[in-house]
């Protein structure tokens, strides 16, 4: 079980608006602080790479259950 | 058996288009996405694809032309009439970006997501065919666009310019007779820009599936000339003079989708009169087919529905916009974006700054939204318009994001 601060649910929405509220939420937390972001939407797989890479921070697991992905970010 | 020859023109249209929706699907080639990733993270990688496909399409049509001659004064749509509309083209491009936004994709990925099993895109074709074929098949368009679309339309030959492609407008200008070589100097200059502007992206040089869309993506709407415009193409034209019931949208063209969205609803009215199968039509089923091949064969086949009501009512008004936007700008980001611009046509180039600037400033619009929960649509869409350096400094009333 990986422990995280915050959580965003983004299921079942749709490019950009995943990447969107990771992002918002991202600017929110501290250095070392774990977001927690679940999304239905495939494209949200290439969308949180390049989210990660231009803000540097860091995907410490991913997980695809049941046609949900669940991306654990760290704040660099 | 033999075919006849229109067939012959649909089949490898068809053929065309699912190989454009296998590879959109694979690669991820998105025209919204790519917007999003240069607006929201400062990557072009996807932007870079797109450029890369419209230098591509540019390369290639130049190369029809001089090989085969094909006809680009008379294409549908007339990408290169010389009635130069260019209001038409700055307000349908600008509702196409936002409805783009709204709706999560333009014409071609709302038909990749729908071979992905995603629903909501299937409501966003019907809802856009709907106004689609509104504006192209009733009143609709008579009624709320045709006076202002006349009144603002500029008559291109009474400045002796005989079409609105590049070339044509720099030999109005520059007073020169030797329409060749402008020709093939409007359009190299163009292509290298687009080239230009694609490789000089650091993103896109390093991400070769990337490169790889763009380059499939340029060279089928390049294929999809050659198809309606090359040999085959001509004998389908002459073929369809001859006959008493003639099929409906044979002509000149490559790929777009939003006036084909149209198409499909008007088609599917009819599903016995295949007379109403076009080229548009065609074009809408092999991009479904080729994300759908796609997406089972990498398993990733899923069912899509809406969210909540907003997600729902946020896509619909997007549809709308996109089929009234996409009819009026004569195309979208595929159709005008590189189709258009493909011929070299103004307008063209138009309609693609328009769709760009709707698109990014209805995604600054949606993030102030987002992070200043309580900020009005004015503040948002006042502070966004004061980020694309429009308005001044002193009217931001949110802090910079």
């Amino acid at each position: 079980m990986i422990e995280f601060q915050s959580e965003i649910d983004a299921r079942g929405l749709s490019c950009p608006m995943p990447v969107m509220k990771a992002k918002k939420e991202l600017k929110l937390l501290s250095a070392g602080e774990v977001l927690h972001l679940v999304a239905t939407d495939p494209a949200s797989v290439q969308d949180v790479d390049i989210l990660l890479e231009s803000l540097n921070d860091e995907m410490i697991h991913t997980s695809e259950e049941n046609g949900e992905y669940h991306f654990y970010i760290k704040k660099s | 058996m033999q075919l006849e020859v229109t067939t012959v023109v649909l089949l490898l249209s068809f053929f065309v288009a699912l190989i454009m929706g296998l590879v959109a699907n694979k690669t991820n080639f998105c025209t919204m996405g790519a917007v999003s990733d240069w607006v929201n993270m400062g990557d072009t990688g996807r932007m870079g694809a797109w450029m890369l496909s419209i230098g591509i399409a540019i390369a290639g049509v130049l190369l029809l032309q001089y090989i085969y001659d094909i006809p680009l004064d008379s294409t549908l749509p007339p990408y290169l009439t010389s009635n130069f509309g260019w209001l038409r083209y700055l307000l349908g491009g600008f509702m196409f970006g936002v409805g783009m936004t709204l709706a999560s994709g333009c014409g071609n990925k709302t038909m990749v997501n729908i071979g992905g099993g995603n629903l909501k895109s299937l409501v966003v074709l019907v809802v856009a065919g709907i106004f689609a074929y509104l504006m192209t098949k009733t009143s609709f368009y008579e009624v709320l666009f045709h006076g202002w679309v006349t009144a603002t339309t500029v008559d291109l030959t009474s400045y002796e310019m005989h079409s609105q492609s590049l070339d044509s407008i720099l030999l109005g200008v520059f007073g020169s007779s030797n329409n060749v070589i402008f020709h093939w100097l409007a359009g190299l200059l163009l292509m290298g820009f687009f080239f230009f502007v694609a490789f000089r992206s650091k993103d896109l040089r390093s991400t070769p599936h990337n490169i790889i869309g763009g380059t499939v993506i340029g060279l089928a709407i390049v294929a999809g000339w050659y198809i309606t415009g090359g040999a085959l193409g001509q004998e389908a034209i002459e073929t369809v003079e001859w006959l008493d019931e003639r099929p409906v949208g044979v002509g000149v063209q490559s790929y777009t989708f939003i006036n084909p969205m149209g198409e499909t609803v008007s088609y599917l009215m009819e599903p016995a009169n295949t007379l109403l199968i076009t080229f548009g039509v065609v074009a809408v089923l092999g991009v479904i087919s080729g994300s759908f091949l796609a997406s089972v064969f990498s398993r990733r086949f899923k069912i899509i529905w809406f969210y909540d009501t907003e997600d729902m009512l946020k896509h619909l008004s997007g549809a709308a916009l996109m089929g009234i936007g996409g009819v009026l700008g004569m195309g979208c980001t595929i159709g005008q974006g590189i189709t258009g611009v493909s011929t070299l046509s103004v307008g063209s180039l138009l309609v693609l700054g328009s769709i760009i600037f709707g698109s990014v400033l209805t995604m600054k619009i949606m993030y102030y939204k987002m992070v200043y929960e309580d900020a009005s649509f004015i503040e948002s869409l006042i502070t966004s318009l004061v980020d694309l350096k429009l308005l001044s400094e002193k009217l931001r009333s949110l802090e910079k994001l």
